[in-house]
């Protein structure tokens, strides 16, 4: 009898020692986005001569990360309102139908499709990214910017960059003095869920 | 800033274009007595400049439209082709009108329907196309009826007045592409005020329809989606409502520069005061500290 109360008192505390100490997942680590320390900025030259630089304010979404990239995952949503070049007039240009038409299309999303190791730190993740109320496959060229600790969570941090054509998205205005070719970076921080 | 490009195609072709059509359908040359015969060409001047415009400003438009201002050309190709029936076949009046006013609420519900639903429920969206459909198509009737009556370049004028005003307001509003839309059909009028001089141009049978269709559109896609203010649209549609009051009644009796004065009052007194609404919203804004924007 005292066999069988030793080896369940063992038991139980093997039980209540796994579940305080979970071991490693078998999953990736899910993070929610930051919004007050992810951005995202675009680059567009202006009438052939020097690059412009805009940026939008609202960003959330979520993304996973696990050794196997394939087993990654990134989505993100930005509100189109929130475009921010420094000037009130010009913003209100590119929220109205000559560009983004934030009324009609008040988000920009991304989300991946396949995330696959490429040389170095680097993944490339497939995804589609709709914009103006298009979708079109895109590949960003993503990297672990690096992972911590804030307020007793794991947060981790990732940039993606690429460039798109904003005539493939219908963004065809002022095609003379913009250029077609947006250059784009969204840095992400994520808080482990 | 209006870049050379944005002159040919929404000023220089529009205003060519126009006249070219004008001058084939109206004939100043013409022995005097003949019948006029070219009410065809007004809904195909007004169309064809707002269409160079748009191919100039944004290229060729999407089909299906995706982005709403890629229904306008398709609203004014439309548009063209019922004021083309009414010019060229002989039109029972109540078909005439019925065919009109769904012509104009089709426009707007084409161009409130992308709205999204989380800001503008279905009921606010029919709401809108109820107002906009009787006080348009009201409009665009009494302006119809005086056109049959009127020749000349005085419909046009006040027409001109208007849409430059709109066109003015809308680019200030944070729409280029609308203000040079606008720009377009401001250039083609200009031709009519100036073909009229000389013809008895008439804006009747089709002309004012596809003005108005579109001139209602521009002004809905800048209240929706760019930054028109509700006082400077209500201030535009004030002047089209008065344009459209201008002859009627009493007013149809006077004479001279009284009835000039009168006619150009009603037309450019809510039109000038929403240029300068807009004006001084735009100073203002440049004076907030984050400098000039000229497009």
């Amino acid at each position: 009898m005292r066999i069988v109360v030793i080896c369940c008192s063992a038991l139980l505390v093997a039980v209540a020692s796994l579940a305080s100490n979970p071991r490693p997942s078998l999953t990736a680590d899910a993070f929610q986005v930051d919004s007050v320390h992810s951005s995202m900025v675009f680059r567009v030259k202006h009438m052939g001569t020097a690059n412009f630089y805009g940026r939008f304010n609202s960003i959330s979404g979520s993304f996973s990360l696990d050794d196997d990239p394939a087993k990654s995952s990134f989505q993100v949503q930005i509100k189109t309102d929130s475009v921010d070049t420094a000037n009130t007039k010009r913003d209100q240009h590119l929220k109205s139908p000559d560009f983004f038409n934030a009324a009609q299309f008040p988000t920009i999303s991304f989300k991946s499709t396949q995330v696959k190791k490429v040389g170095g730190e680097g993944i490339d993740v497939t995804g589609d990214l709709t914009l103006h109320g298009v979708t079109k496959p895109v590949i960003a060229k993503v990297t672990k910017t690096g992972s911590g600790g804030s307020r007793g969570r794991a947060i981790a941090g990732v940039e993606a960059q690429l460039t798109i054509k904003r005539s493939d998205f219908g963004m065809t205005f002022a095609a003379d003095s913009l250029g077609d070719e947006v250059f784009i970076i969204i840095s992400l921080e994520g808080a482990k869920q | 800033m209006l870049t050379l490009r944005d002159i040919i195609f929404a000023v220089g072709l529009p205003a060519v274009w126009t006249g070219v059509v004008l001058l084939i359908a109206w004939r100043p040359w013409r022995v005097q007595g003949l019948p006029p015969s070219g009410f065809w060409s007004g809904p195909v001047a007004l169309a064809g400049s707002f269409l160079w415009a748009f191919l100039g400003a944004s290229g060729p438009p999407q089909f299906p439209p995706i982005q709403v201002t890629d229904w306008l050309p398709f609203i004014a190709v439309v548009a063209a082709v019922i004021g083309l029936a009414d010019s060229t076949l002989e039109i029972p009046r109540g078909v005439k009108w019925a065919t009109g006013c769904l012509c104009i609420a089709l426009a707007t519900w084409m161009l409130i329907r992308p709205l999204p639903a989380e800001t503008h429920s279905q009921t606010t969206k029919l709401s809108w196309l109820a107002m906009r459909a009787i006080v348009w198509g009201g409009c665009w009737i009494a302006i119809e009826r005086q056109a049959i009556k009127y020749t000349g370049s005085a419909i046009p004028r006040d027409l001109l007045i208007v849409t430059s005003a709109t066109a003015l307001v809308l680019v200030m509003s944070a729409s280029k592409l609308l203000g040079l839309l606008a720009g377009s059909l401001a250039a083609s009028l200009a031709v009519f005020v100036a073909v009229g001089y000389f013809t008895s141009l008439s804006m009747a049978r089709g002309s004012v329809l596809v003005l108005l269709t579109l001139l209602s559109g521009l002004l809905i896609c800048g209240l929706f989606y760019a930054f028109l203010s509700r006082p400077n649209a209500l201030l535009l549609l004030l002047s089209v409502v008065l344009t459209a009051l201008s002859r009627l009644g009493r007013l149809g009796h006077l004479q001279g520069w009284k009835r000039h004065s009168v006619q150009l009052a009603f037309a450019a007194i809510p039109a000038v005061i929403a240029v300068i609404l807009a004006v001084t919203d735009f100073a203002a804004s440049m004076s907030e500290g984050s400098g000039d924007y000229g497009y």
